[in-house]
């Protein structure tokens, strides 16, 4: 008799468990980005980012835009904070809002200015969503700007951006929890930051079935939050890879500098050259994919001094240079100019980080106290008044170990130099 | 109803990391902050000393229950009064970790499915067992998926490995000190210190002795690692800052699987493994309660009759204790830590052993 209670009781108990919770998916409502901005007169507005059901069904291979219906829908409404809003956006919705895909949030400038505190709580917090997210600054928009614009790559804008990061060489799905650890850290903040970009050059469309490049959003660079979680500033495209590299972070870059003439003489030459853009010389890019970066502490004189190894490994990927690549030496020589190049291009991020930010995004403080935490502990309270005046030894010692699928170039003559 | 030593090991193995991987980490992390890792190791030795006392006891009274030989020992009165605070215990950790049980499913997978169903259903499969199968299902299920377990948590460990970042474990010791490490080390050695409840089980293990003492030992020794594992890898996934503050750092860590698009959210195949760790603990406790006050009571006969009551007041119990819904640090350092603790995973196992040992001696004087 018992026994058979308890049967009935566990076979009950596999069919009913699941219907407190049970939850259609055609009642479902899928954030796939989440954005929020702040409204001047201080409320959040809050816009999701809704895979459209109707459009995945039809859209197939294109999905972005199919026969005038694009494949992700955006909704908006104001709230006191992210629930709040969320809640009032259940209004307009006839599914129930499902977070668990929210790979992507926005944050709109205007909220990064006045800082970011109030409203990453919930990020953290609410059960429904995964630690594995994305968190995107919005240069100079709003995030329902960004969230609302189709991108035509993919199905959603809100998926493009983060492919666009993961393409860029940075680290994959994480920012958001990069950004709480650094917070937590010594250093600020760092978010990736986004932009709205019209395109280069306009070229009208002239049939229906042209396709000229669009408004599109792209990624700007990182944003600098200082440490009361406030928009410190932004480094651009070419600039927030300095970061990355620093930190160790960085997967892949390619880097273009001139060679000039003088160059084609003496490995060396003046730096200064191509950084000022002139292009009186001839380029070389290589492929960076493996980076390393070694920080040491400098522990004498009152303030810690840094020196800093940074690390990578590379070929050669185009050459419009007269230098015959076929000569070792020739390599040496590009390799020598873009360590030179690279060094003063980090250096001047480095210094622009600490006379402009003012705050210490390179984990340089970190690894005082990882190396020498007992003398840390004198620095530790005032490390953003020390920062901007540290001395950082910036070395860049990269290793080309290639110079692609040529020697010298499938072309006959080249222009001044060693041509043949 | 008979185990052998294996079957105790897997048991032994799988009742220490399930609610410790859950529960231990976030309290030792905020206390050893980057040397949590420290604590386990600190919390692992302790651990064996616990056992290897309690063990000890037990091989001198191979065929009786701690409810026996204490009154072997310590005389009717004496005897029965002693163990009272170790009945109080088990029901306090069965209603404790279904209450953990029903928060983290809460959370995490059925966010309104009433608390009586979660809890009751767990507590029909532990009572289903523990009726028709004593120890010796008991046993045989922990034999069964002891190793899946192992499997599951080394395939955590291997995806999870690309997230993990050394530094986060700088500096060593220089920020913490031998105070906080201690503390650190109190919430993971008062559940591996749960290993005493195998006071109870002795007598139900086939030759019990020499090979059994090692068999828990082994036990506890290989819950530790894992345990070390688990805390290295949740330090080098979040920092100590971030995982000091999260609820469930361990599950959380396994949410951030992420390789090559396709294998994500791992978490699920964990949860599954966890609530069987889950299952195999609750049925020991509530094996050894019913078995332990049907003998306390003088019924061993009727022990099937008393787990009714026991699952029906534990079911209250936890029903109890999820309403009031106390802060589960609380319970952990104010109860667990301040009296299980030093009470009954020290002081009783201690002191029974000391009497047992003088008595011998005296016994022995005697006698020549």
């Amino acid at each position: 008799m018992f026994r058979r209670i308890i049967f009935i009781f566990l076979a009950l108990s596999l069919v009913l468990t699941g219907c407190w919770d049970r939850q259609e998916l055609n009642d479902q409502a899928i954030v796939l980005g989440w954005g929020m901005d702040l409204m001047e007169d201080g409320e959040y507005l809050a816009t999701a980012n809704l895979v459209l059901p109707l459009a995945s069904k039809s859209g197939g291979q294109q999905g972005g835009e199919q026969a005038g219906q694009s494949g992700f829908m955006t909704e908006s409404a104001f709230g006191k904070n992210n629930r709040d809003a969320e809640q009032n956006m259940q209004r307009k919705l006839s599914r129930v809002l499902f977070p668990g895909h929210r790979r992507n949030i926005f944050i709109g400038e205007k909220l990064a200015e006045k800082g970011v505190f109030s409203i990453m709580d919930e990020y953290g917090r609410s059960p429904m969503v995964r630690p594995r997210s994305n968190i995107f600054v919005v240069k100079g928009g709003t995030a329902q700007e960004a969230m609302s614009l189709a991108y035509q790559l993919e199905a959603n804008p809100a998926i493009a951006v983060q492919k666009i990061q993961e393409k860029s060489g940075a680290p994959i799905s994480r920012s958001l929890l990069d950004f709480f650890i650094m917070a937590n850290g010594t250093g600020c903040g760092v978010m990736p930051a986004l932009s709205i970009e019209t395109p280069e050059v306009n070229t009208g469309k002239k049939t229906s079935n042209d396709s000229p490049p669009q408004t599109t959003l792209s990624l700007y660079g990182a944003a600098v939050f200082n440490e009361k979680l406030k928009l410190a500033g932004y480094l651009n495209y070419d600039e927030f890879w300095v970061r990355l590299w620093i930190t160790n972070k960085l997967a892949f870059r390619n880097f273009t500098t001139i060679i000039n003439a003088v160059d084609a003489d003496k490995p060396g030459g003046e730096a200064a050259d191509a950084l000022s853009g002139a292009t009186r010389g001839q380029s070389v890019s290589i492929n960076v994919d493996t980076f390393k970066s070694h920080i040491t502490p400098v522990m004498t004189g009152s303030l810690p001094k840094f020196r800093i190894l940074l690390e990578g490994k590379g070929f050669i990927e185009e050459n419009d240079s007269p230098l015959d690549l076929s000569k070792p030496e020739n390599v040496n020589k590009v390799e020598a100019r873009m360590n030179q190049y690279l060094e003063a291009k980090i250096n001047k991020v480095v210094k622009k980080v600490q006379k402009e930010f003012k705050c210490d995004i390179f984990g340089f403080g970190d690894t005082i106290h990882h190396r020498h935490p007992y003398q840390w502990k004198k620095y530790a309270a005032d490390w953003d008044t020390l920062f901007p005046d540290i001395d950082l030894d910036i070395t860049v010692k990269l290793n080309l170990t290639g110079t692609g699928l040529t020697g010298k170039s499938l072309l006959p003559t080249r222009d001044g130099g060693e041509g043949k | 109803m008979k185990i052998n030593n294996r079957q105790l090991f897997w048991m032994i193995m799988m009742m220490e990391i399930g609610i410790n991987l859950l529960i231990s980490m976030t309290a030792t992390i905020l206390y050893a902050k980057q040397d949590a890792w420290i604590s386990y190791i600190l919390a692992g030795f302790m651990g064996l000393i616990i056992t290897y006392v309690a063990a000890k006891l037990s091989s001198r009274y191979p065929r009786q229950t701690l409810m026996e030989y204490s009154v072997t020992i310590l005389g009717k009165w004496g005897g029965k009064l002693i163990v009272i605070p170790f009945i109080l215990q088990w029901f306090w950790v069965i209603s404790l970790i279904l209450r953990d049980e029903f928060l983290f499913i809460r959370l995490s997978v059925l966010y309104k499915t009433p608390a009586w169903i979660v809890i009751g259903t767990m507590l029909g499969v532990v009572l289903y067992t523990v009726y028709h199968g004593g120890i010796e299902a008991i046993g045989r299920v922990s034999e069964l998926w002891g190793p899946i377990l192992m499997i599951i948590l080394a395939l955590t460990f291997a995806l999870t490995a690309n997230n993990l970042n050394w530094p986060m474990l700088l500096p060593v010791y220089a920020d913490t000190g031998p105070g906080p490490i201690m503390n650190g080390a109190l919430a993971p050695v008062s559940l591996l210190g749960e290993s005493v409840l195998l006071m109870m089980l002795f007598p139900f293990v086939e030759n019990a002795g020499k090979g059994t003492r090692k068999a828990l030992l082994l036990g506890v020794a290989f819950s530790s690692v894992m345990l070390l594992f688990g805390v290295l890898w949740v330090l080098m996934t979040f920092g100590p800052a971030i995982s000091g503050r999260l609820q469930f750092p361990f599950f959380e860590m396994v949410k951030l699987v992420y390789l090559m698009e396709f294998i994500q959210n791992m978490d699920i195949f964990v949860m599954a493994v966890w609530l069987v760790c889950i299952f195999v603990k609750l049925s020991i406790y509530m094996f050894i309660t019913s078995y332990g006050l049907a003998q306390w009571t003088g019924k061993t006969g009727s022990w099937k009759k008393i787990s009714l009551i026991v699952a029906a007041v534990s079911f209250i119990l936890t029903m109890l204790v999820i309403t009031l819904n106390p802060p589960a640090g609380l319970l952990l350092k104010g109860v667990w830590i301040r009296y299980v603790l030093p009470v009954n995973m020290i002081g009783i196992p201690l002191f029974l052993w000391l009497v047992s040992a003088v008595k011998e001696t005296s016994h022995t004087d005697n006698r020549r």
